[in-house]
C-alpha cells in the first residue's frame, strides 16, 4: 500500500495504518532532529510536532511534489528551524562569524578510543551554520539525493551543493588532525620521542 | 531512555563513481573526502525513545476522538 493510501487510511482512524506509517518514519525523522538540534528531549518534541502536523494536515503531503520522506525531512527542518531563530537569531543560519577554533589536539592513543572521536565529529558538525548543516546531515547521513535535499531545505541544488561544499571544506580543515594517515604519523612521531 | 545506539544509514558505497552519479554528480573522491567519510560514521545518533511512541499513539487517538466528536 502506499504511502499517500496509509495516510489517509490513517487519518480516518485507521490506527493500523498510522502505526505502519510511523513506524517507517519514526527513525529518520528522530535522528535527524537529533542531529540538528543535538538534544534527545528537543528531537523528541520535534518528531512529535512533526506527526502531529501530519495527522492533523495530512492534504498538505502532496505525493505528486515528493515522498513523504522528503516531506517528512522538511516539517522536521522547518520545525527545528523555528528553534534556531529563537535560539541564534536569523542571521546565525547562514554563516557563523568565527569559525570555531580546531579541537585541542590530543595525543594520538586518546584517538584510539571511539567515544572521543564520536564526541569530535558531533562537535564539528554542530559547529556548522544550520544550513550547512542540514545539507550535509541530509546528504552524509541519510542519504538523500541533492534534489530531494533541495526539496527538503527549499533552496536549488545549486546553493545545497555550495553549503555542502562549504561544510565539507571546514571539516575538513577541523577533523584534520583525526584523519587516519595524520593519527598514524602521530602514533610515530610519538613512538619516535 | 536507552543508552544503545543505532547504527546510521550509511551506505558502503561499491565505488567512487557509484556516489558521485547516484548523489547528483558532487565530486567526493579525495582521499580527504574518504577520510571525513569515515570520520562521519563513527557519529551514531540514539535510538528513538520508547516515550515518544507513546506519546504519538495518545496523540494519534485523541486527534481521532476529536474528529469522531466533531462530526457527532
Amino acid at each position: 500500500m502506499t504511502d499517500e493510501r496509509l495516510l489517509e487510511r490513517a487519518s480516518r482512524g485507521d490506527e493500523a495504518a498510522f502505526l505502519t506509517l510511523y513506524e517507517q518514519y519514526r527513525d529518520v525523522v528522530f535522528r535527524f532532529a537529533y542531529r540538528l538540534l543535538g538534544s534527545q528531549e528537543l528531537a523528541e518534541d520535534v518528531a512529535h510536532e512533526c506527526f502531529l502536523s501530519l495527522l492533523k494536515q495530512p492534504r498538505r503531503f502532496d505525493p505528486a511534489r515528493a515522498s513523504l520522506k522528503t516531506y517528512l525531512l522538511a516539517a522536521t527542518r522547518n520545525l527545528a528551524m523555528k528553534h534556531f531563530r529563537g535560539v541564534r537569531g536569523l542571521d546565525a543560519l547562514e554563516d557563523l562569524a568565527e569559525e570555531p577554533s580546531v579541537p585541542e589536539r590530543r595525543g594520538p592513543l586518546h584517538q584510539l578510543l571511539d567515544e572521543e572521536l564520536s564526541e569530535e565529529v558531533r562537535r564539528a558538525i554542530d559547529g556548522l551554520p544550520p544550513l550547512q548543516r542540514e545539507a550535509l546531515l541530509l546528504f552524509e547521513y541519510e542519504e538523500l539525493a541533492l534534489s530531494e535535499i533541495a526539496t527538503v531545505v527549499g533552496a536549488d541544488v545549486g546553493t545545497v551543493k555550495a553549503r555542502l561544499h562549504r561544510a565539507r571544506q571546514r571539516l575538513k580543515r577541523q577533523l584534520a588532525p583525526y584523519f587516519k594517515s595524520n593519527a598514524e604519523e602521530a602514533v610515530v612521531d610519538e613512538v619516535l620521542k | 531512555m536507552s543508552d544503545k545506539k543505532d547504527t546510521p544509514p550509511l551506505s558502503i558505497y561499491s565505488s567512487r563513481d557509484e556516489l558521485n552519479d547516484e548523489r547528483g554528480g558532487l565530486r567526493l573522491d579525495s582521499p580527504a573526502d574518504q577520510e571525513l567519510r569515515n570520520l562521519f560514521q563513527r557519529w551514531n545518533a540514539p535510538l528513538t525513545p520508547a516515550s515518544l511512541d507513546s506519546r504519538i499513539i495518545t496523540t494519534y487517538r485523541q486527534q481521532i476522538l476529536s474528529q469522531e466528536n466533531r462530526q457527532e
